[in-house]
């Protein structure tokens, strides 16, 4: 499978929320928003996960109060990771996502979600 | 004592190598050989790593074969083997004694499965009983991956052991750990010096699956006998002792023994520990809290990031090519120019602890006066590798800072950056306190062998060894530079803080 478009990324979360049972039970206890930022297109996506009760992925959404805000330099960087043609640790060291906010406690949780 | 001279090997497994040597029982370094570490990622991420233990195992065995060879004449007499291991390495044992997994200090895999951990403690919780986070780095949330995500791998776990356990469990087919290797582990409570029923009963861990609890620097056994015709060693009863964490061994090398006592260890990182006589958890989680390898005696550590590494990368990169000798070029670049000559300041790393913050990876950055047709100061070469030394410098100084509220009363140095003058310099008088030196600065090995003279009874105590074996120099900071290295720390941190944003 080939990840060629923001949209098709974001319904790869969604499924590995809703058909991957380890990453349910990651997220059993977390309902904090998570705001994604692409620099290039100045897009925002929301993601709002309800513990194990859903998710729900909202696109040209942002909230400044969001715990959790991840920036990508561009759309390509997030296409690059699901495609992996990339690790999310050299995305990390070569600046290419960045956590502008966020515990370490909640970012781990979200790593078999994103990464 | 005995008058004769006989040796001890002392190995440790560090961050990259496996370093050992021939240590007289005078505290004479006389050889030493070094073999780099295989360790591969596990995945494209890089977040899972294992170090190749037959690899491993096969360079220690030749590295040992080395060290014998080497030594000219046919009377060596090895009354010990020293061990010591890289701090959070762990490996899983299968019943018949194999590796099943065995992780380098570096693997993170945890990251995957500390929220177990996560859900079950608070990180206050887990900080009183551990003192020490974050969760995703220890044996602990490795454990917890393996339950998760190779179950099979799980069932067969026969013993789990710190890397320094295995170490002397291959050379003495005894299995034993210590608290110097345990506390880095997230499996034990600090104050009470013993495994974490909390922490095991929590994550319904077989007991059984752990070693017996020696003081470091206890003799475990004898050396394999199966080793010995592999050895060639002329000694049939060579006894093995085993230490623990090697930074904890090089405080010992150094000399820092005594409540006060602040070392550094500048190796491939810069651990600063301050010496303590009782444990204490830093209310902020920010400082670890372990064991010295001297019984009763616990060590606070602040940790300036990866000095070494950085220093080491400056010399690959930069001056490769320019000067088969980098080490002395990089001191006669610091002997002829001035504290933060030309403006230039790096922000490559080394700063104040806070690993549990760490969210992202920061970028590195040099700033300088660039090239413009109103000035012609430019930095060269030598400027930037100063301005790597002083980001070295107020590293650790931040760190030496945060500790300087416990009363520090003597400040010493080791390790593999030690042995430059101009370097020492330089950090004495960011950190304007006079630095206190030992001859030898592989103080990893000076250390093993002085827990061996202990054991073997040579010696009643470890002041006694160091007043009679070890020489130290003093590198007295210099009271004219206290304003200038003040006022360029605080240009550098103001600095900080906007490219920290970056």
């Amino acid at each position: 499978m080939s990840f060629e478009s923001i949209e098709s990324c974001l319904k790869e979360i969604e499924d590995r929320y809703n058909t991957n049972e380890k990453v349910k039970k990651k997220l059993a206890n977390y309902d904090e928003p998570i705001q994604i930022t692409f620099l290039d297109s100045n897009r925002s996506v929301l993601l709002l996960i309800n513990k194990d009760q859903g998710i729900d992925i909202k696109t040209n959404t942002s909230d400044e109060n969001a715990p959790i805000k991840i920036e990508f330099s561009s759309e390509k960087v997030m296409f690059d990771l699901f495609n992996k043609e990339i690790g999310a640790v050299k995305a990390y060291s070569d600046g290419k996502i960045k956590v502008v906010e966020g515990k370490i406690r909640n970012l781990m949780k979200l790593k078999s979600l994103m990464f | 004592m005995n008058n004769s001279i006989e040796r001890i090997i002392s190995i440790d497994i560090s961050s990259n190598s496996i370093k050992i040597a021939l240590v007289s029982d005078h505290l004479r370094i006389e050889h030493t050989t070094r073999q780099n570490i295989k360790i591969y990622n596990e995945d494209i991420d890089g977040f899972s790593k294992r170090i190749d233990m037959n690899d491993l195992w096969y360079k220690i065995k030749f590295a040992i074969n080395d060290i014998i060879k080497n030594h000219k004449t046919t009377d060596l007499n090895i009354i010990g083997i020293s061990t010591c291991a890289q701090r959070i390495a762990c490996v899983f044992l299968d019943k018949d004694g194999e590796p099943i997994y065995g992780g380098p200090n570096t693997d993170v895999r945890g990251i995957d499965s500390a929220y177990l951990i996560d859900d079950a403690f608070s990180e206050e919780e887990l900080f009183e009983i551990t003192a020490h986070n974050p969760s995703l780095l220890f044996c602990l949330a490795r454990l917890l991956w393996f339950k998760e995500e190779e179950e099979e791998n799980y069932k067969r776990i026969h013993k789990i052991l710190m890397l320094d356990d295995w170490l002397g469990y291959k050379l003495s087919g005894v299995i034993y750990t210590d608290l110097t290797s345990l506390a880095e582990s997230q499996l034990i409570d600090i104050k009470k010096g013993n495994w974490s029923s909390e922490i095991i009963e929590e994550f319904d861990i077989d007991p059984n699956l752990f070693p017996p609890i020696l003081e470091s620097g206890s003799q475990i056994g004898y050396l394999n006998s199966d080793l010995i015709p592999s050895f060639k060693t002329k000694n049939k009863n060579i006894p093995i002792f085993k230490n623990g964490a090697d930074t904890q061994l090089s405080l010992l090398g150094m000399g820092a023994i005594n409540k006060g006592d602040l070392g550094i260890s500048l190796g491939t990182t810069a651990p600063l520990h301050l010496v303590l006589e009782k444990p204490y958890i830093d209310p902020n989680m920010t400082f670890w809290t372990s064991y010295h390898s001297i019984p009763g005696r616990y060590i606070l550590e602040a940790h300036a990031g990866n000095t070494g590494e950085l220093y080491n990368w400056f010399k690959k990169s930069f001056l490769k090519y320019i000067s088969e000798d980098p080490d002395t070029l990089i001191a006669s670049f610091l002997k002829h120019s001035k504290p933060g000559a030309l403006s230039t300041f790096a922000y490559l790393g080394p700063e104040l602890m806070n690993i549990k913050n760490q969210t992202s990876i920061k970028r590195g950055v040099f700033v300088f006066p660039p090239p413009m047709m109103i000035s012609d100061a430019l930095p060269t070469l030598k400027d930037f590798a100063r301005s790597i030394i002083e980001n070295i410098a107020f590293g650790i100084y931040e760190n030496f800072n945060a500790l300087k509220k416990f009363q520090i009363t003597n400040v010493f140095c080791g390790g593999g950056m030690s042995k430059s003058k101009e370097i020492l310099k330089v950090i004495a008088n960011v950190l304007n306190t006079n630095l206190i030196v030992p001859e030898y600065k592989d103080t990893s090995f000076i250390g093993g062998a002085m827990n061996v003279l202990i054991a073997l009874e040579y010696f009643k105590d470890y002041k006694t060894i160091i007043d009679e074996l070890i020489k130290f120099e003093i590198i007295e900071n210099d009271p004219s530079l206290i304003d200038k290295y003040t006022q360029l720390y605080l240009q550098w941190k103001n600095i900080k803080k906007k490219i920290d944003n970056l």
